[in-house]
């Protein structure tokens, strides 16, 4: 029986630089999607290393799980990524193989469409390449229609993290009044909101810091967060 | 002068024979060359426009940092 095959960042990180470099003119326009884009979340937060939001403890059992290809994509249709690997697509595993790795190039999700990913993307800078990966916010959408729709056990785990990175991301961005951006923070919010009603409710510690956080901000530069605080963080007020 | 929606063309032979002979006329003007969008134009015009949602211009890409 074979041994399980073993995923983690840095085989992620690999997959990425592979391709990065296999293709440097197509690589620029695809999105990292799926299970390699919340590892992304889940070692950002690792190095963030926020002692109120930790990266959530996984078994060995879930950590088998965690991953269970490579990499997902959006950028591409499979024909054109057929084209393109010089590769077929596997139906069974929804995957086409390239140099050793499981590469996914998903057309439509349950709410992401090409559209959303191409709009809502994040520039990633390492030591020697650059990606692209899929907003937190529209992955967090995601994986709660996947939960809501569907029996995988992943998709529990990679929700974890999401909910863990945006709760440390919507504090540590109002942490640092110089550089917060009021009208992307907010249209953050509100789309985190749109997915999950009580985001912003159940987690008092998460609230506390919220709300303090927000209290220090200057009401000029900052009215559009202290406004929405006011209607959508229970229990705030000036 | 363009006709008001609400005034409604005869149904009738004669009008119909116009009609066709109408799209026929804007099909043929449409293949000129300049009076149509080739893909490479669309996708220069729709790189320039930049990411748009229904619900928000996000004019800045956030970056992010890894080792």
């Amino acid at each position: 029986m074979p041994l399980p095959k073993i995923y983690n960042w840095e085989r992620v990180r690999s997959a990425l630089k592979l391709l990065a470099a296999r293709f440097p003119d197509d690589f620029p326009t695809w999105v990292l999607i799926g299970g390699g884009a919340c590892w992304f979340y889940r070692e950002s937060l690792k190095q963030a290393d926020d002692q109120d939001f930790p990266v959530p403890k996984c078994t060995v059992e879930e950590e088998q799980i965690w991953l269970s290809k490579d990499v997902d994509f959006m950028g591409l249709t499979v024909v054109e990524a057929e084209d393109l690997f010089q590769s077929p697509f596997k139906p069974e595993t929804h995957t086409i193989s390239f140099a050793g790795l499981e590469v996914d190039f998903l057309e439509e999700g349950l709410r992401l469409t090409m559209r959303d990913a191409l709009t809502s993307v994040r520039e990633v800078r390492t030591d020697d390449f650059v990606f692209f990966v899929l907003a937190p916010e529209t992955l967090f959408a995601e994986k709660c229609a996947l939960l809501a729709n569907k029996e995988r056990p992943q998709d529990r785990l990679h929700h974890a993290v999401l909910v863990q990175f945006l709760k440390h991301e919507f504090c540590s961005d109002l942490e640092s009044p110089d550089t917060l951006d009021s009208d992307d923070w907010v249209l953050r919010a509100r789309d985190v909101k749109t997915t999950d009603l009580q985001f912003f409710v159940n987690d008092n510690r998460f609230k506390q810091r919220l709300a303090h956080a927000i209290g220090a901000l200057n009401s000029d530069k900052h009215k559009r967060i202290k406004h929405w605080a006011k209607n959508h963080l229970p229990g705030y007020a000036e | 002068m363009l006709r008001p929606g609400h005034i409604r063309l005869p149904k009738n032979e004669t009008a119909e024979a116009a009609r066709a002979a109408g799209f026929e006329r804007k099909q043929r003007w449409k293949e000129l060359p300049g009076n149509r969008y080739t893909p490479e134009e669309l996708r220069a015009m729709s790189a320039e426009v930049g990411p748009i949602t229904m619900r928000s211009v996000r004019t800045k890409r956030r970056v992010m940092h890894i080792t």
